[in-house]
């Protein structure tokens, strides 16, 4: 950094009433520059000051704002020290303390940077006051003039309290509105500093704060956790050298390829404007008919429609950066990279009609899962990995990969583990933290850089656009879950809500009255571009156009449906069946079965079958008949199969349904054998509260078939005892609890007679031989077998489903 | 084992239905798992399993319950050819199978092409053939079930002792 040596100041004769009295002034000032005399402040500081300007007598790196190779490598803004803190104070009168101004700004110090103990409030043997700390009497009245008089305006305490709570909403995220958040960690498995100078992949064992929000995107704020839709996974870093927000999905493609259609497609999958139905749902004509007219979307419809759409948890989908970034090392070399995030507990999902069930006995259920993983220290666990790959080898690629709607599949560039992301404290706060959070695509940090994917262009616009309305202005970033743990020190002021007071009078760079600072950091420390060069720049001038690749709308949508299994490919099929059923116009039926023969013949004939078409329509027109043939035919690391996970049942639950009567030993041995793997078993019963076991003994349920539906269970256990058998078969809800956990194939260990429940909730006579047979996941065990049958019914559950008794249409 | 009552011909071949669909799944969480190079002898025992299923299953539904179904139901013509012509594309798929005898991508390309096909004619039999059969007056389901089940075993029977002296 250039340093300029600080000239010594003159000192005059015996005109030091005259300095003094000149320093009292603001405006004009002697002639010439003044001496310092410590012992007068006002005179002190305007020598100082004059000292520090002279000491910039002009701007030594003006010069090297010019030019290609400077550009690359911008210097160090130049700066000065100033002899003490007086002359780049904003007032002399700072030395005067109070408990409300405190003291002086410590040097070089931004305090909203501090942990977030700095604004946590806790109310424990406080009285209730106002807003402005007055205490509160009495909060049952308001002030009338009598007992039965009228309420008197001057009611300021009242005023206040109903103002503010008139004033509690904010508008939600147009996209992304239902969400929920955890804090966590991020930490490094190995240096990986010859991809990237990024601060989070420095060295081995760094740890990197972060603040990870998951939602749904079309659904408004209150709407249910189990749509189907894409889910947000964004992660905001809170770096050593400022915020990255790794602002991604569950699913690594996009419906569209240009941030020019992101408002169509939004308004077409919302709630039709003139009703406002349907509330998170994509089963509806404005979809349908605006992602058919998109062939593009193709490939992102089959994610969406597979069961990727409804997960279990969130803590067992993936995530994706979606687009393609660069990482930069410290050489200045850059490469392509995708992110991706692998979940620990493998990646698992719900079936269609729990979902939906769901969504009406707890629109919470992801939202609560997430809860209860952390409060009960089953934290969900993600590795970070990259793909990376050079801009030569990109270009030999069959596919765009400034495409949206493309994915690189793992076997042609295979996932670097960079290191894991652990989720270990649940927010204080929903709203100042979760809905206060404002995620930015633009928010990246040196070592990363963005491609000329243009949605990601037009991503990088949008967030810090919507932010400014949804948080009411330009200091969202002083939101305390949104600032930094790094240093910020600008000179941008003013502006709704300032929360920061910024020390001195110099809100501008170049200065010399501020000793130069802040100045600009340079190339070694600060944020540059990746010089990319635009290969085609010459030939190509302003454009409204995409690259002929992106005409490939079917190739990697049949990539995805040919690397399911055959399960999950019913499953995509029933769901296109579903929605397309939803979808009121004919037409855009046949449209979408049109568009889907170009990416599958079979899964076209299946769907336009569960339609009742009796003839297929032609296929779709391509936008393009010349396809580079794909490098991938099929890639396993797409299908749900693919990812299992660590086998830890951490965070999943059992219902143990009972009524009085039951055989209780059984049932508290598998309770306990349960929470030593992490799995919650709940005693359900007809009701909440006592429940006795044939020896007499008292136990709790503490959810009922009522309350607690059993398609919000993984699994289930029936326990013997005559007396609770006959009772829950005379309880209509048994049948619909043992029936949800059949069809959507989740294990059931049934012991002694409690088989009577299975049959009698109509279990077919056609299970009889895959019973004989074994592994289908369900257990029938005869008395006093039920805690030797634990650990298959372990395994079972290791296995989340069950789908070799899924029929379409349902055996049960 | 649970007390099941004797079952009729449509819950037979229903029986073997989901039977088979189990092992299906179990092939694919095999094929599709990040480990599938070390599951090559379970996969290729499940591929035997399910290929020696299907071909007992096929032939007793040839052999006695598509005659029956023709017999009761004049319109059930071009069903039953569909089926059968499913039949013959499943056997073509198995033979296949049968060919590669080790399970490796080349396999499991077969097995999920062959579980797309039954899955299928699967569907095909539950919403189609089965309600006709439940509702033909003419056919005796339960006579029909205890013909299929003999010949079921008989064929079981008559493999194992071929496999056994192969």
């Amino acid at each position: 950094m250039p340093r300029i040596t600080t000239p010594p100041s003159r000192r005059d004769s015996n005109n030091d009433s005259a300095v003094k009295a000149a320093a009292r002034n603001t405006d004009s000032a002697p002639s010439q520059a003044v001496a310092d005399d410590s012992t007068d402040p006002a005179m002190a500081k305007a020598a100082q000051t004059g000292t520090l300007a002279a000491g910039m007598p002009f701007n030594p790196t003006k010069p090297s704002e010019h030019g290609f190779a400077n550009g690359l490598a911008p210097q160090t803004g130049a700066s000065v020290r100033p002899a003490s803190r007086l002359p780049t104070g904003s007032t002399l009168s700072e030395e005067n303390t109070s408990q409300k101004v405190g003291t002086v700004a410590p040097e070089g110090v931004n305090a909203t940077i501090e942990p977030l103990d700095r604004v946590r409030v806790d109310s424990a043997g406080q009285a209730l006051t106002t807003n402005q700390g007055v205490k509160v009497a009495d909060n049952q009245n308001s002030l009338k003039y009598g007992v039965r008089g009228p309420a008197l305006l001057e009611d300021f305490i009242l005023r206040e309290k109903i103002t503010h709570f008139d004033h509690e909403r904010i508008p939600e995220r147009i996209v992304h509105a239902r969400g929920s958040a955890a804090h966590g960690f991020f930490e490094c498995y190995d240096a990986a500093t010859d991809l990237t100078k990024a601060a989070p992949f420095k060295e081995a064992g760094k740890m990197t704060p972060v603040f990870v929000r998951f939602s749904t995107v079309a659904g408004e704020r209150g709407s249910k956790d189990t749509a189907r839709d894409v889910r947000g996974f964004a992660v905001k870093f809170y770096t050593d050298e400022g915020n990255w927000d790794l602002v991604g999905n569950n699913m690594p493609v996009f419906f569209i390829q240009d941030a020019m259609k992101f408002p169509d497609l939004v308004h077409a999958v919302k709630p039709e404007p003139h009703n406002q139905i349907p509330q998170a749902a994509s089963a509806h004509d404005t979809f349908w008919d605006f992602v058919s007219l998109m062939p593009e979307s193709t490939h992102m419809l089959m994610w969406v429609m597979s069961d990727r759409a409804i997960p279990r948890s969130y803590a067992t989908m993936q995530g994706f950066g979606v687009h393609t970034f660069r990482m930069v090392n410290e050489a200045g070399t850059s490469v392509f990279v995708k992110f991706h995030w692998t979940p620990t507990a493998g990646t698992h999902s719900l079936v269609w009609d729990e979902a939906v069930k769901i969504s009406g006995a707890d629109p919470d259920y992801h939202r609560r899962d997430l809860w209860e993983r952390i409060e009960s220290g089953a934290y969900p666990e993600y590795e970070l990995g990259v793909q990376v790959f050079t801009e030569e080898q990109a270009e030999k690629f069959s596919f765009d990969i400034l495409d949206a709607t493309k994915l690189v599949p793992e076997e042609l560039v295979p996932i670097r583990p960079l290191g894991r992301m652990v989720l270990n404290r649940n927010p204080d706060n929903f709203f100042a933290e979760t809905e206060q959070v404002a995620f930015c695509t633009a928010h990246i940090v040196p070592g990363l850089d963005f491609s000329n994917d243009p949605l990601l262009a037009g991503r990088i616009h949008s967030y810090i656009d919507t932010q400014i309305t949804r948080l009411g202005g330009a200091n969202f970033h002083e939101i305390p879950i949104n600032a930094p743990i790094a240093p910020v020190h600008n000179n941008q002021r003013d502006g709704m809500h300032r929360q920061a007071i910024p020390r001195g009078r110099v809100a501008y760079e170049p200065n010399s009255l501020a000793g130069g600072c802040p100045f600009q950091a340079g190339a070694a420390q600060g944020f540059v571009s990746v010089a990319a060069s635009i290969a085609t720049q010459d030939e190509q001038g302003k454009v409204r156009a995409k690259p002929e690749k992106f005409a490939d709308h079917y190739t990697q949508a049949t990539l995805f449906f040919e690397s399911q299994t055959p399960v999950e490919q019913d499953h995509i099929a029933n769901a296109f069946r579903f929605e397309l059923s939803k979808v009121t116009v004919p037409a855009i039926r046949q449209r979408t079965v049109a568009m889907l023969r170009n990416a599958s013949e079979a899964l076209a004939a299946k769907v336009a079958k569960g339609l009742g078409m009796v003839t297929m329509p032609e296929p779709l027109p391509k936008a393009t008949t010349e396809v580079a043939p794909p490098e991938v035919m099929k890639s396993p690391a797409l299908s749900l199969f693919h990812r299992p996970g660590d086998g830890s049942l951490a965070g999943r639950k059992v219902a143990i349904l009972v009524a009085s009567g039951f055989e209780g030993g059984f049932v508290l041995e598998a309770q306990a054998t349960l929470l030593e793997h992490g799995v919650v078993a709940r005693i359900v019963g007809p009701h909440i509260g006592r429940v006795s076991t044939i020896s007499g003994e008292a136990v709790e349920a503490d959810a009922s078939m009522e309350n607690a539906p059993g398609f919000l269970f993984d699994a289930l256990i029936l326990a013997d005892g005559s007396e609770s058998i006959a009772a829950l078969a005379q309880d209509g809800h048994t049948v619909e609890f043992i029936r949800d956990q059949f069809r959507h194939c989740k294990p059931i260990l049934c012991v002694g007679d409690a088989w009577r429940l299975v049959r009698h909730a109509g279990l077919p006579i056609s299970m009889d031989k895959s019973l004989a047979q074994g592994g289908t996941g369900l257990f029938v065990v005869d008395a006093g077998e039920g805690g030797a049958a634990m650990n298959a019914f372990i395994a079972a559950m290791q296995k989340h489903r069950h789908f070799g008794r899924e029929m379409d249409p349902p055996l049960l | 084992m649970p007390d099941f009552a004797e079952k009729d011909a449509c819950e037979l071949l229903d029986a073997d239905h989901i039977a088979v669909k189990h092992l299906f799944v179990d092939y694919a969480r095999l094929a599709f798992a990040t480990d599938a190079a070390a599951t090559e002898a379970q996969r290729t025992a499940l591929a035997m399993k399910i290929c020696e299923e299907l071909t007992v299953h096929a032939q007793i539904e040839e052999e006695i319950f598509y005659p029956a179904l023709r017999k009761a139901y004049a319109d059930v013509g071009d069903q039953l050819d569909e089926a059968l012509a499913e039949h013959r594309e499943a056997k073509e798929l198995i033979t296949d199978i049968r060919g590669i005898g080790t399970a490796n991508p080349a396999m499991d390309t077969l097995v999920a092409e062959l579980n797309v096909v039954i899955e299928h004619h699967v569907k095909e039999e539950r919403d189609g053939q089965f309600p006709k059969a439940r509702t033909a007056s003419k056919l005796d389901l339960i006579g029909l079930g205890q013909k299929l089940r003999e010949r079921q075993q008989e064929l079981q029977a008559e493999r194992a002792l071929s496999a056994e002296t192969h």
